[in-house]
C-alpha cells in the first residue's frame, strides 16, 4: 500500500491536466460506488 | 333589688356583663346534662329532616338551598358533638383510634409506594423478568414497545435525508475539496500529484457508501454495546438485583404493634414518609425520563446521520463528521454506563428496601427514628442514582475525549 501511494505521489500533473482529469475521476468514482452497491445488493439482497 | 341587679350587669361601654360564675355554670350545664343534649340534638336533626328538607326540595332558589345545606351540616356537627359528649368520651376514643388507624394505614401505603418507586427505578428499565425495556430493548424499540416509530418514521426520515440533504452536502464538500486541491496545483510549478487528486474522490466514494449504509452503521455500535450488556447480565445473574419485587405484604404497622406508637409519632412518620415518597417518585420518574431521553437521542442521531456523514468528504469539514461520530459513540457508551449504574442502584436500593421491610430496625420505643432514618437513606440512594444517570452522558463524553 505504501509503495502504491508512493508511486501515485510520484505522478504529478499541472493544473490544466488536473482539470482535465477531474471528470474522468468523478465518473470513475461513480462507477466504483455503483459496483460496490451492486455487490452489496447481490450478497445481502437489499 | 331587681333594679340593682340589672344595673350591675351594665358596664360603662354599654355591654352586657355576665358574672364569671354564671357563665361557667351555663357552660358546664351541657356537660352535666349530656343525655338531654343528645336528645335535643336528635330532636334538632329530626326537625331538620321533617320540616326543612321538604322545604329545601321545594325551594327553587339556589341560595336558600345552599343555606339549608350549611344549616344541616351545623346541625349534624352539633348533634355529633352532643352525642359524643353524652357518651362520656367513648365516641371521642373511637375517633382517636380511627385517626391513629388512618395514620398507620397512611404510613403503610407510603412505605409500600416508596418501595415500589425505588424498585421501579430499575424494574421499569430492566423489566420484571429481566426483559430489557426502553434503551435496553432492541434498536427498533428504544422509545416504547411500538416498533412503528422506528420502522415507519425514523427509517423514512433517514431515507429522505439520504437522497435530499446527505448527498447534496457530500457533493458540496467534494467541490470544496477539489477546489482546494486544484487551487494548490495552480500555486506551484510542481502542480499536484495523483494521490492528492485521488483523495477527494476516494473520500467521495467512502462518504457515499457510508451514507447509503448509515442506518446499519448507526445501529452497529448499539448492537455491539447490547452484546456487552447481555454478556454482563448473564455473568452476574440479573436475578440477584433486578428481579426483586416489592414485599407483597406492605402492612408494616399492624394491629399487633400499633399500640407501641403514639398518634403524634405516626403523624410525624407519615409527614417524613410523604417527602421520602415524593422524592422517590420524582427520582424514579426522572430515571425513566433519562432512559427514554437517551433512546430519543439515539433515534435523532440516526435520523440525521446522512447530513453529518456528508461532511466527511472535505478536509476542512471532516472534523464535523468525526465530532458527530464521537458524540454518537458517547451516547451509545452512556447506555452501557447507565446499565452499570442501574446494576449498582438495584443492589443498593433492594438492600435498603429489604432492610426496612424486615421491621426489626425501626428503632426502639415510640419514636420510629430507625424507620425514618432508613427511609431518608433510601431517598439519598435514589437521588444519587438519579444524578449518576443524569451524568452518565458527561462520563461517556469524557471516555471518548470530548468531555
Amino acid at each position: 500500500m505504501r509503495k502504491l501511494i508512493a508511486k501515485l505521489k510520484a505522478v504529478r500533473f499541472t493544473q490544466e491536466q488536473a482539470y482535465a482529469l477531474v471528470p474522468l475521476l468523478f465518473i470513475g468514482s461513480l462507477g466504483i460506488i455503483l459496483a460496490v452497491n451492486l455487490v452489496v445488493y447481490l450478497v445481502v439482497g437489499e | 333589688m331587681a333594679f340593682k341587679k340589672k344595673k350591675n350587669r351594665m358596664t360603662q361601654a354599654g355591654e352586657i356583663a355576665m358574672p364569671a360564675d354564671k357563665l361557667t355554670a351555663i357552660l358546664e350545664w351541657p356537660g352535666n346534662h349530656r343525655w338531654i343534649m343528645a336528645v335535643l340534638a336528635v330532636l334538632l336533626g329530626a326537625a331538620f329532616m321533617l320540616f326543612i328538607l321538604p322545604v329545601q326540595e321545594a325551594s327553587a332558589n339556589p341560595a336558600v338551598s345552599a343555606g339549608l345545606q350549611i344549616l344541616k351540616k351545623v346541625a349534624s356537627v352539633i348533634g355529633l358533638g352532643a352525642i359524643g359528649s353524652a357518651a362520656g368520651g367513648a365516641v371521642g376514643g373511637e375517633v382517636a383510634d380511627f385517626v391513629k388507624e388512618l395514620l398507620a394505614n397512611g404510613c403503610n401505603a407510603a412505605l409500600g409506594s416508596i418501595m415500589y418507586n425505588t424498585l421501579n427505578f430499575t424494574g421499569s428499565a430492566m423489566g420484571a423478568d429481566g426483559q430489557m425495556m426502553g434503551i435496553f430493548s432492541n434498536f427498533d424499540a428504544l422509545v416504547g414497545p411500538d416498533t412503528r416509530l422506528y420502522e415507519d418514521c425514523i427509517k423514512v426520515i433517514h431515507g429522505v435525508l439520504i437522497n435530499s440533504i446527505g448527498m447534496a452536502v457530500m457533493c458540496v464538500c467534494l467541490v470544496v475539496g477539489l477546489g482546494k486541491v486544484l487551487t494548490h496545483a495552480g500555486q506551484t510549478e510542481a502542480g499536484v500529484n495523483l494521490w492528492q487528486l485521488f483523495m477527494p474522490f476516494i473520500m467521495f466514494i467512502a462518504g457515499s457508501l457510508l451514507i447509503s449504509n448509515s442506518l446499519v452503521l448507526m445501529q452497529l455500535p448499539y448492537d455491539i454495546m447490547k452484546q456487552f450488556t447481555d454478556a454482563v447480565g448473564t455473568k452476574i445473574a440479573l436475578g440477584d438485583g433486578f428481579n426483586q419485587t416489592a414485599p407483597a405484604d406492605s402492612s408494616f404497622i399492624t394491629a399487633d404493634n400499633i399500640d407501641n406508637f403514639s398518634t403524634g409519632t405516626l403523624f410525624f412518620t407519615l409527614f417524613i414518609l410523604f417527602f421520602v415518597w415524593l422524592g422517590s417518585f420524582i427520582v424514579a420518574g426522572f430515571a425513566n425520563t433519562i432512559l427514554l431521553f437517551r433512546g430519543m437521542q439515539i433515534y435523532a442521531y440516526t435520523a440525521i446521520a446522512p447530513i453529518a456523514i456528508g461532511f466527511v468528504v472535505a478536509d476542512s469539514t471532516r472534523n464535523m463528521a468525526t465530532g458527530f461520530a464521537k458524540r454518537y459513540l458517547a451516547v451509545v457508551l452512556s447506555f452501557f454506563i447507565m446499565y452499570l449504574i442501574l446494576i449498582m442502584a438495584s443492589y443498593a436500593l433492594v438492600g435498603i428496601v429489604n432492610f426496612i421491610a424486615a421491621g426489626s430496625n425501626w428503632g426502639s420505643g415510640d419514636e420510629l427514628l430507625g424507620l425514618q432514618g432508613n427511609c431518608l437513606t433510601l431517598l439519598a440512594t435514589c437521588a444519587a442514582c438519579g444524578f449518576a444517570l443524569y451524568k452518565s452522558g458527561a462520563w461517556a463524553k469524557e471516555v471518548v475525549g470530548i468531555g
